[in-house]
């Protein structure tokens, strides 16, 4: 794996907030056709480091490239190459999912006929044919949801950053964006996710990286994570490296007697 | 109109490409802006209710400026001045309507977060959303703009001619473009020197400041245009060089009267460039001003939280500790207080209406016969604001977290509406009646401190008198959509219209005998004391959803 050339690197990333240190000299490499989940507690810095690789935010110490191209200086080459799937099922309600995509598909200079076609295909794949020219207003948050993630992935980027993917899809969508996850890492995508969702993350992830309080506290896949912790589920592990189990337990007891 | 922004837009194209602004990405934005903003207007899906009167809002205001807009009008037939003179003040007029438009109404569009995380991952530059929003509000304010100078195209058209009214038109486009590009270019210097909360603090005191100005801009603007035209000639100050308005007119002189010479060409050159000019200042200089504060907008709010909490806890509690009885009243006086200090959009709706208080104020000085009734004017125009400000309180943009109150196990909710109230009278009837009062006793002298407690007290009585409409609501608990609903408010205003002057009026004669407010301000306050501790019991029967 090492001799391969990396996708993504972030050499000595720094980030602050005013004076608070929120990523503390991040270092890291991604590598082609991976699915990494990228875990740790509220707060940890997952988001912000989502949105420095998607070059959202600009103003950080370090180095960080994106398929060559440093996100600071490059961050239109980075975007045009990168799909991005954001937590909240925040879009444009009133439009269709159609006009919806379309209106995306535009900003990546898509044809029309191409996104129109895409959009109907990959619409219909995850259930929405019926609701194809019905504005999203009524749409369910896991129909959102769907939408968002074919919005991510509608000019076919090559990394595809997903914050929370899973939250508010029924069951069955789950397994179907596994399924689907699975399928574009086979077709050469690189993914990094958030989730916090630990028995997800333990299935679906070729390497797993825990970030607790701007720091990086694991990196592995899930067999190496084990070897080197006591704890045999994931859970475990990033209980053990985010909080303390120990104290987790003092802390619901007091919790108890402070209600009392 | 979507298709007839586009159309124009297609036209321009090169205007745009002259900027180096991806064109294909800027289109796809106003298409969908504008197609969301007729989806709002004529929603006809369902639960589109409330969008529906937005636009209902929008629509009327155009009817009104519209209409407000004839009566503007009819100055520049009725005075017989110089077409330059008359088209100054004219155009003076319109540029200010244009600003108080954008800021009142648009300037959210401007800094719209919620669209941040859909368009900045996108591979679009920073300067076309921007872009993208400067146009969606100059087709917003163009209209609000011709609604408001329809008057005036009308009689200049009667009185000049329909080649001159087709250059007033124009004229008034080009102005409209003009200050949107100017106040788009303020805020984006004020971005620099300020983080974005400070930023929507001064919009939300600019947007006070304009409605307070157009207010007594009402009562003076008869006075000051009418000793402002009398000579008929042609004064051109320097500053009329920094003044698109001055350029305007001088255009309209130009083309009517045919003076085709200095300073009159020098204003039309002005209009040609400056447009230009300041669009390519912004989009160059100012543009990356703007991506700036969108990453700032767009950053996780939890850090900034901690900076801007604690301080000033200490003395609204310690205030409430001395002004209320019970701990339920105690939590209400401190959460109104809070929320009056913090929420701006609170501090929009209930303060410009001490605007015309100012005016009064200015009466007192200048009127020397009005004085008697001045007098009572401004302190029962006082008691006026109060309550305005009390039936401000039970209004929120969070109006649906106030499911709290009725989760919880209040008894008497009447406590808390009483402490909203307190909290009121502390913060804003105490401290406005003290300065009104000082200034009353500078003019007037010292004798005029009874009044000034007997109209205190009266105030008091009015405000605790609410308690016989038997109708009330929770702090903080309605839609301000609602308000804007017609009936029962109206009744209210009536109500408040007639009441208010009849307390007024007892004052006036109980002034005139030797004792009498010297007896009725401990009666009334004893009176008010006792109304204000019925509040106490009113029961969750009476509070409206």
């Amino acid at each position: 794996m090492e001799n391969l050339t990396p996708v993504i690197t972030i050499k000595n990333l720094n980030k602050a907030y005013d004076s608070t240190l929120i990523l503390k000299d991040i270092n890291l490499n991604f590598y082609a056709g991976q699915i990494t989940g990228y875990i740790g507690p509220n707060g940890a810095g997952k988001s912000t480091t989502l949105k420095i690789l998607i070059g959202m935010l600009g103003d950080f110490t370090g180095e960080v490239s994106v398929l060559g191209f440093d996100v600071k200086t490059n961050s239109m080459e980075v975007k045009k190459r990168i799909g991005y799937v954001p937590e909240n099922a925040i879009l444009y309600e009133v439009l269709t999912p159609m006009e919806y995509l379309l209106f995306i598909g535009r900003l990546y200079q898509l044809e029309d006929t191409i996104i129109e076609k895409r959009a109907t295909e990959l619409l219909t794949i995850l259930g929405l044919k019926e609701v194809i020219n019905s504005r999203m207003n009524t749409f369910s948050k896991g129909m959102r949801q769907k939408v968002l993630l074919i919005s991510g992935l509608i000019h076919n980027p090559e990394i595809i950053f997903l914050d929370e993917p899973l939250s508010g899809l029924d069951a069955n969508a789950v397994i179907l964006v596994k399924e689907i996850l699975a399928k574009l890492k086979e077709a050469g995508k690189t993914i990094i996710y958030s989730s916090h969702i630990m028995d997800v993350v333990e299935k679906l992830s070729d390497r797993i990286i825990i970030i607790n309080k701007g720091e990086v506290v694991a990196d592995g896949t899930f067999a190496e994570l084990k070897n080197n912790a006591t704890s045999g589920s994931l859970e475990g592990i990033f209980s053990n490296l985010t909080g303390n189990s120990q104290e987790d337990q003092t802390l619901s007891n007091e919790f108890i007697s402070a209600l009392s | 109109m979507t298709k007839t922004v586009l159309f124009i837009l297609d036209k321009i194209q090169w205007l745009f490409k002259w900027l180096g602004i991806d064109y294909s990405s800027l289109r796809a934005i106003v298409e969908v802006k504008m197609m969301i903003e007729n989806r709002r207007a004529h929603g006809n899906q369902n639960k589109q209710r409330q969008n529906k009167e937005d636009n209902n809002t929008f629509v009327k205001s155009l009817g009104f400026q519209a209409l407000f807009s004839f009566l503007f009008g009819t100055i520049i037939l009725s005075i017989n001045e110089t077409v330059y003179n008359i088209y100054l003040w004219n155009f003076a007029f319109i540029m200010f309507m244009i600003a108080f438009n954008m800021i009142s109404d648009f300037i959210d569009v401007l800094f719209d977060t919620s669209d941040n995380i859909i368009l900045i991952p996108r591979p679009i530059d920073s300067k076309v959303i921007w872009m993208a929003r400067l146009i969606h509000i100059s087709v917003f304010i163009l209209t609000l703009t011709l609604a408001n100078s329809l008057g005036s195209i009308v009689f200049t058209i009667v009185k000049l001619g329909f080649l001159a009214g087709l250059i007033y038109f124009l004229s008034v486009v080009l102005l409209c473009i003009i200050t949107v590009l100017l106040t788009a270019i303020l805020y984006l210097l004020l971005t620099k020197i300020v983080n974005g909360e400070r930023l929507k603090d001064i919009i939300g005191y600019a947007q006070i400041f304009f409605s307070v100005f157009l207010m007594i801009g009402y009562q003076f603007g008869s006075r000051l245009i009418s000793t402002l035209f009398l000579d008929q000639t042609i004064k051109i100050k320097w500053w009329h060089y920094i003044t698109p308005p001055a350029w305007f007119a001088g255009a309209m002189e130009l083309m009517v009267n045919h003076k085709f010479e200095n300073p009159f060409l020098l204003f039309v050159l002005l209009i040609m460039t400056i447009p230009f000019l300041s669009l390519f200042i912004m989009n160059r200089y100012l543009a990356p001003l703007f991506s700036k504060s969108l990453s700032e907008y767009g950053t996780p709010e939890n850090v900034k939280k901690q900076a801007s909490i604690t301080h000033n806890t200490g003395f609204s509690s310690f205030l409430s500790r001395i002004f209320t009885k019970n701990l339920l009243e105690r939590a209400a006086f401190t959460f109104v207080w809070k929320i009056t200090n913090r929420d701006r959009k609170f501090k929009i709706r209930a303060y410009p209406i001490f605007g015309l208080q100012i005016y009064f104020m200015i009466k007192i000085f200048t009127d020397a016969k009005e004085q008697g009734f001045t007098r009572w004017m401004v302190l029962y125009y006082t008691t006026f604001c109060v309550y305005g400000v009390i039936q401000q309180i039970c209004f929120s943009d969070d109006w649906k977290a106030a499911w709290i109150f009725k989760n919880s196990p209040i008894q008497f909710p009447g406590n808390i509406i009483l402490g909203g109230i307190k909290a009121i009278i502390i913060k804003v009837a105490i401290p406005i009646f003290t300065v009104v009062g000082a200034i009353m006793v500078y003019k007037f002298g010292l004798e005029v401190i009874d009044d000034i407690i007997f109209a205190f007290v009266n105030t008091l009585l009015f405000i605790s008198a609410g308690i016989i409409i038997g109708q009330f609501s929770m702090p903080f608990s309605k839609d301000i959509s609602e308000q804007n609903k017609a009936g029962k408010n109206w009744t209210r205003i009536i109500v408040l219209l007639i009441v208010v002057p009849i307390i007024g009026g007892i004052h006036y004669f109980v002034s005139k005998t030797t004792y009498g407010v010297i007896i009725l301000t401990p009666l009334f306050l004893t009176i008010s004391l006792l109304l204000f501790s019925e509040f106490r019991k009113i029961t969750w029967e009476k509070i409206k959803e």
